[in-house]
């Protein structure tokens, strides 16, 4: 397999791991503030936009 | 010391390219937006990244932000599996065949314009910047008229062409498949050709086209935006269009900030985030057209 083609996998696969890492993180990050009574969760009425939207 | 990263022979400060993950991170999370339609302009305008590079920077970077939004929104439960699954194919296609349009144009050299010359690849993808940066502010204005909890079939929903599907998660019914498709297509096309998500389409699709309450809408369309940048991504790839060095910063600085700006949300009244917005987005769009205009003359 060409370096090309690798180097194309892995600019798929590094960030992809960083986001599940991501997204691991920040859940334990939420569920411990939540445990040590942090600020409340925002209000989750569906008629608000979510706080992040990554999709632009 | 300066650390500079060297995209074709352009040096691009690491310190930088950092505080513009943050920056445009925050600004992401405080606004509720992905970042992507600020990220690449910026990172042509401002550090001379040049713009397949930025497009398809940015695509790799999406890659991260949309598979951890796409895993918070299921852990939620948010959206519906099947309008992503019929949407998928499409836009996997488009997404190539965008990529391969930017590679085109790249290569097409320069347009003539009053007596001036500017790279039609410059013209293209920055208009379409400016125009896309416009509607987002638009959108933006506009958010409270997606505000409702349930969903109301918009005009893409009452297209007749079948086979229709139904989508009980978001309580739609009879909906055209292959209305569901071409979208797909479209949305995969702009996400290759100009590094966006599809959030500047996707949203308004979803949202008005189909109906859906903003929730369910922004859970919706994530798998296939993350199959989208994936393709793009490739694609961009093997033209020699990605700098995994520049996308792995700005992905760094960006997901953490992102958090900090969403929290922010709370402290900060609408009316001053909408004036925020339009601040920055207005401030974006003079960067663009000073660079379109900088080149003409």
């Amino acid at each position: 397999m060409s370096s090309t083609i690798l180097y194309a996998i892995a600019c798929v696969i590094v960030p992809a791991l960083w986001g599940v890492a991501m997204y691991h993180a920040f859940g334990w990050w939420e569920a411990r503030r939540a445990r040590r009574g942090g600020s409340p969760a925002r209000a989750a009425d569906d008629d608000r936009r979510p706080p992040i939207n990554y999709s632009i | 010391m300066m650390l500079h990263l060297v995209i074709e022979g352009h040096g691009v400060s690491l310190a930088g390219a950092l505080l513009l993950g943050l920056g445009v991170g925050y600004v992401a999370g405080l606004f509720g937006i992905g970042g992507g339609i600020l990220l690449t302009p910026l990172l042509h305008v401002v550090f001379g990244v040049p713009l397949p590079i930025a497009v398809g920077t940015s695509l790799c970077q999406m890659v991260g932000t949309a598979l951890a939004a796409l895993l918070r929104h299921r852990h939620v439960g948010h959206g519906d599996r099947r309008v992503d699954v019929l949407m998928l194919p499409g836009a996997v296609l488009g997404a190539a065949f965008g990529a391969r349009t930017l590679a085109w144009l790249s290569r097409a050299g320069d347009v003539a314009i009053a007596g001036s010359s500017i790279p039609a690849v410059t013209l293209v993808v920055e208009g379409a910047y400016a125009l896309g940066l416009v509607a987002l502010v638009l959108l933006f204005w506009g958010r409270d008229a997606t505000a409702r909890a349930r969903a109301r079939p918009g005009p893409l929903a009452r297209f007749r062409l079948g086979p229709r599907v139904d989508l009980p998660g978001v309580e739609l019914y009879g909906v055209s498949a292959i209305a569901l498709a071409e979208a797909g297509l479209v949305l995969g096309f702009v996400s290759g050709m100009l590094g966006l998500g599809g959030g500047i389409l996707m949203v308004p699709l979803l949202t008005y086209g189909l109906g859906l309450p903003m929730r369910q809408a922004a859970g919706t369309g994530l798998l296939v935006l993350v199959a989208s940048a994936s393709i793009g991504t490739v694609v961009h790839a093997l033209e020699g269009h990605v700098h995994l060095g520049l996308a792995m910063v700005l992905l760094v600085g960006a997901s953490v900030t992102a958090q900090l700006g969403a929290l922010a949300t709370d402290r900060v009244p609408g009316h001053v985030l909408k004036r925020l917005f339009a601040l920055v987005v207005l401030v974006t769009i003079g960067a663009v057209i000073w660079d379109i205009g900088r080149r003409l003359s």
